[in-house]
């Protein structure tokens, strides 16, 4: 099919460039209800997303429009060749500033390692060890796998031709505790890169007794400020956002008045942030455009030191494009856990969701489960808010030693956020 | 916009049938679910143009087959003839998985014979893409012309037009739609203060749609240089007014996703046990249903072949229905809502909201706010989650304004986070506005997925919550 749609696009001269993104995926699901199993899935699909680019000069400025349609099943070369007429046809209205392609120096691949069991033998495997660490009342009331495969294959006008094929096993749990007092959930999902029986059956057990703790949990009463420490995926979130203005199409759309150099903390008596993005496989190896990623730091010790980003708006701002990508990267800190945990905190577990707004300064969330530390006991609290100010937290915020490594986020697994308001 | 069922799936119907007819000779029951769905995004801002499919972009089949144990399905984008005893094998390897864990007990699904197309095209002119362009661009430079405050400004527009198609041994459906969503987006800097505010909303008509969007760019700009010298709210316990699309995320967010009836088959909500009781303030009646409105969400049967209806679910305070899709309405023995919906025929049906409100009710406005000694008027949706089992809740509003004795005084709190325990905050609903409005332009995630397109909204409410 991809050559059908490269010869269609070539053989029309109003197409100045192109690029076709192959996607090939094949997921295995299972869905699990009550611990016993409801539906199975399979799903196999291959699509196209084909771009025509259309560079032109008006009052001696050069121009490149771009115009996208999606290809998901056989087209007669006559329909094919419909689609790009229309596509280059919208791309010579797109005054866009002019920009080059992506140039590829030569063909390239990349695989991770094939997982080699049978996919429902795998999913029936990983279902099994959340379910045996069940008990009658505290058990998962719903559970969902999917293991994923994806191959993108991106060819355009330039001579790149890159293939990456990249394997993802995610899973949405429920562990919930049916009480005398009252019953209770709480809402997991994972994402592994790799099968790690060790590593999900620590994640079920920890699910379990988290909803434990949220079975326990009372309202906190009577505190309205405290130090909060984040873990994990809220970390990453919390990080994601502090860099996500510094993008070049941040920057060149003026979404941030930072530029390189700049302050991001201010006044600081905890920890430099160094934050950045790279990958979580080898093997993601480029982006969309055909950009082979690199790691970016974009803030250092507390100062904007990089911008980061994809291939158009790297040329707008004159510089080289770093590739897009999704795993925000962070050094670990200098603080244990343990010495974290020594003054009274509270220790989210789980959030409704983080809010953070970085225009308005706003950082909080609602909490389905803490762990508040009097000083001397640990109290699992549920059922309030907290917020703070983002300025506050960075002038003060503390990594820990502790290192969490997920696809999305690898850094300190826990940060302290100090003086929180409690509703 | 084509204006017509896809001619794709039409030419495909044939070979569908003969797959079914294959399958229904080993399998207790067959269907298949067919979509080509179209839609194209164009987004302007002041440097850049953009013109690419939107998310909902899509065009696959599912076949679903029942064995007397379980349900599998096969989610594929290509069939053909000489794919069909591919796709057979398929379907025989996947049923035939040996599980060690115990499968659920489930019946054979009941369907009443039905054969019927349904059809509702765009309303008006069709614009080209350069006059979609042409006119965005106009928009974006106005709003930029507006005030020297303003850095930037986005003004886009997705056009949709949905086929879909379900076949089954007894049931022949065809539904073709379209929808359009204008949104606005609107950035404002003074020194080194940056705010953004934005707007959307839903129509089935590009041309009215499109000429819409320059009020809504107005109001965005407005608004964005009004938030520069907003404050952030000082946490504690308000009384607050609801602009529609406030009410209709509480709606969404606080009981809609805990009456979606697949919730109660795997003992996740609460809800369940509050059958025939009071959850609400008597004020408070609530609806779903593709057919309960006219809006984004408004198709004429859902991704299991189930036509769509209008469901109470609370009825002047006390709580009398859930909403499902077909699986989860067999697994509880009760009639299916309408309410199975797919993000992608990639992905399974689950029991999901359509177009969500409260009905509106006798109060007016002016003296609800009139009624406020000290609190805000909530105006529109960030986001929200659920959390169905232990009804807490949490709702972000871009922003709210403060009122005084009755009176605004002027100032403007952003972000507005409010959060609480979902019975309190219906119970504390204490007056109803004659407004009412349905905004759809939102989406609507399950947990963190299965994105769907959803509308909500309902009159101005006067209730109790917590901001913080």
């Amino acid at each position: 099919m991809i050559k059908k749609i490269v010869k269609s696009l070539q053989a029309n001269p109003q197409v100045t460039d192109w690029l076709v993104n192959e996607t090939q995926t094949t997921s295995n699901q299972a869905f699990y209800v009550l611990q016993k199993l409801e539906t199975i899935r399979t799903v196999t699909t291959s699509e196209y997303s084909v771009t025509v680019y259309h560079r032109f000069n008006e009052n001696e400025n050069e121009y490149l429009g771009a115009s996208s349609f999606v290809i998901s099943h056989k087209l007669s070369t006559k329909a094919l060749v419909k689609m790009i007429e229309e596509a280059v046809f919208a791309a010579s209205f797109i005054k866009n500033k002019a920009y080059n392609l992506v140039t590829g120096i030569k063909k390239q691949s990349w695989k991770e390692k094939t997982l080699t069991v049978e996919p429902y033998a795998m999913i029936d495997k990983i279902a099994t060890v959340f379910f045996n660490e069940s008990k009658a009342n505290i058990r998962f009331n719903a559970l969902e796998v999917f293991l994923s495969q994806t191959t993108n294959h991106i060819v355009n006008s330039r001579g790149v031709d890159l293939k990456k094929t990249l394997n993802k096993i995610n899973v949405e749990a429920i562990p919930s505790y049916d009480g005398q007092k009252h019953n209770v959930e709480l809402y997991k999902y994972y994402t592994y890169k790799a099968l790690d029986f060790e590593v999900i059956k620590a994640d079920a057990i920890d699910a379990l007794k988290d909803v434990t703790a949220r079975y326990d949990a009372e309202p906190i009463k009577d505190i309205h400020q405290l130090d909060v420490i984040l873990s994990d995926k809220d970390a990453g979130e919390f990080f994601d956002n502090l860099i996500s203005d510094f993008s070049y199409v941040g920057i060149y759309k003026q979404n941030t008045d930072k530029k390189i150099g700049d302050s991001v903390q201010k006044d600081v008596k905890g920890d430099l942030l160094t934050i950045g993005y790279g990958v979580a496989s080898k093997a993601d190896t480029f982006d969309r455009d055909g950009v082979i990623v690199k790691p970016v730091k974009v803030i250092e010790n507390g100062i904007l030191l990089n911008y980061y980003g994809g291939n158009q708006y790297a040329q707008y701002l004159g510089m080289n494009p770093t590739g897009i990508m999704d795993m925000v990267a962070v050094p670990k800190g200098k603080t244990t856990i343990e010495k974290m945990r020594k003054k009274p905190h509270l220790e989210i577990i789980a959030l409704s969701g983080i809010q953070i707004d970085i225009y308005s300064g706003y950082i909080g969330g609602e909490v389905r489960l803490a762990l508040y530390f009097d000083g001397g006991d640990y109290h699992p609290v549920s059922g309030f808010s907290f917020s703070g100010n983002i300025d506050a937290c960075l002038s003060n915020i503390i990594l820990s030693k502790e290192m969490v490594s997920r696809t999305a986020y690898q850094g300190p697994k826990y940060i302290k956020l100090p003086a929180m308001e409690l509703l | 916009m084509t204006g017509k069922f896809s001619k794709y799936l039409k030419n495909k119907k044939p070979i569908l049938k003969q797959l079914i007819a294959q399958l229904a000779e080993k399998y207790a029951y067959v269907s298949v679910l067919a979509t080509d769905v179209t839609g194209v995004n164009i987004q302007v801002d002041r440097s850049t143009t953009v013109v690419q499919p939107t998310s909902i972009t899509e065009s696959g089949f599912v076949i679903k087959v029942f064995n007397g144990v379980i349900y599998s399905e096969y989610s594929v984008n290509e069939i053909e003839e000489k794919s069909l005893p591919t796709i057979i094998k398929t379907i025989d390897s996947l049923v035939s998985q040996k599980s060690t864990v115990p499968h659920v007990k489930v019946q054979k699904l009941q369907e009443e014979p039905l054969t019927q197309s349904f059809i509702r095209k765009n309303k008006g002119k069709v614009p080209s893409t350069e006059q979609i362009i042409t006119t965005l661009k106009t928009y974006v430079n106005e709003a930029i012309a507006y005030s020297p405050l303003i850095i930037n400004a986005h003004a886009g527009i997705e056009t949709t037009e949905i086929s879909k198609m379900f076949l089954s041994n007894v049931k022949d459906l065809e539904q073709y739609y379209t929808w359009s969503n204008p949104r606005s987006y609107v950035f404002a800097r003074r020194d080194s203060n940056t705010k953004y505010a934005y707007d959307g909303f839903g129509i089935n008509s590009v041309e009215k749609g499109l000429a819409s969007l320059q009020a809504s760019m107005t109001k965005s700009a407005k608004l964005a240089i009004e938030l520069l010298d907003s404050t952030t709210p000082k946490p504690g316990i308000y009384d607050i007014i609801t602009d529609p699309s406030i009410t209709g995320l509480i709606a969404h967010e606080a009981f809609g996703h805990g009456v979606e009836m697949d919730m109660f088959v795997r003992n996740r909500s609460q809800a369940q046990s509050y059958m025939n009781q009071r959850v609400a303030s008597p004020l408070v009646t609530m609806h779903d249903g593709a057919d309960a409105t006219f809006s984004v969400a408004s198709y004429f049967f859902d991704d299991d072949g189930v036509l769509a209806r209008d469901t109470k679910i609370i009825d002047k305070g006390i709580l009398i229905s859930g909403i499902s899709d077909a699986l989860s309405a067999l697994q509880l023995g009760t009639v299916p809502t309408g309410n199975g919906r797919r993000e992608s025929y990639k992905r399974k049906a689950y029991s999901r909201m359509t177009n969500t409100f409260f009905e509106s009710g006798s109060s007016k406005l002016e003296n609800m706010i009139k009624s406020i000694e000290y609190g805000y008027l909530i105006s529109t949706t960030n986001n929200g989650m659920e959390d169905p089992k232990n009804w807490g809740i949490q709702c972000t509003a871009q922003f709210g304004r403060e009122i005084i004795n009755g009176e605004f005084t002027g100032k403007i709190i952003s972000p507005v986070v409010m959060s609480g325990y979902v019975i309190d905050l219906l119970n504390s609903i204490s007056a109803v506005s004659k407004d009412f409005k349905v905004i759809g332009s939102g989406s609507c995630g399950k947990g963190y997925k299965e994105w769907v397109r959803v509308s909500d909204g309902g009159p101005c409410l006067k209730a109790k919550v917590k901001i913080g």
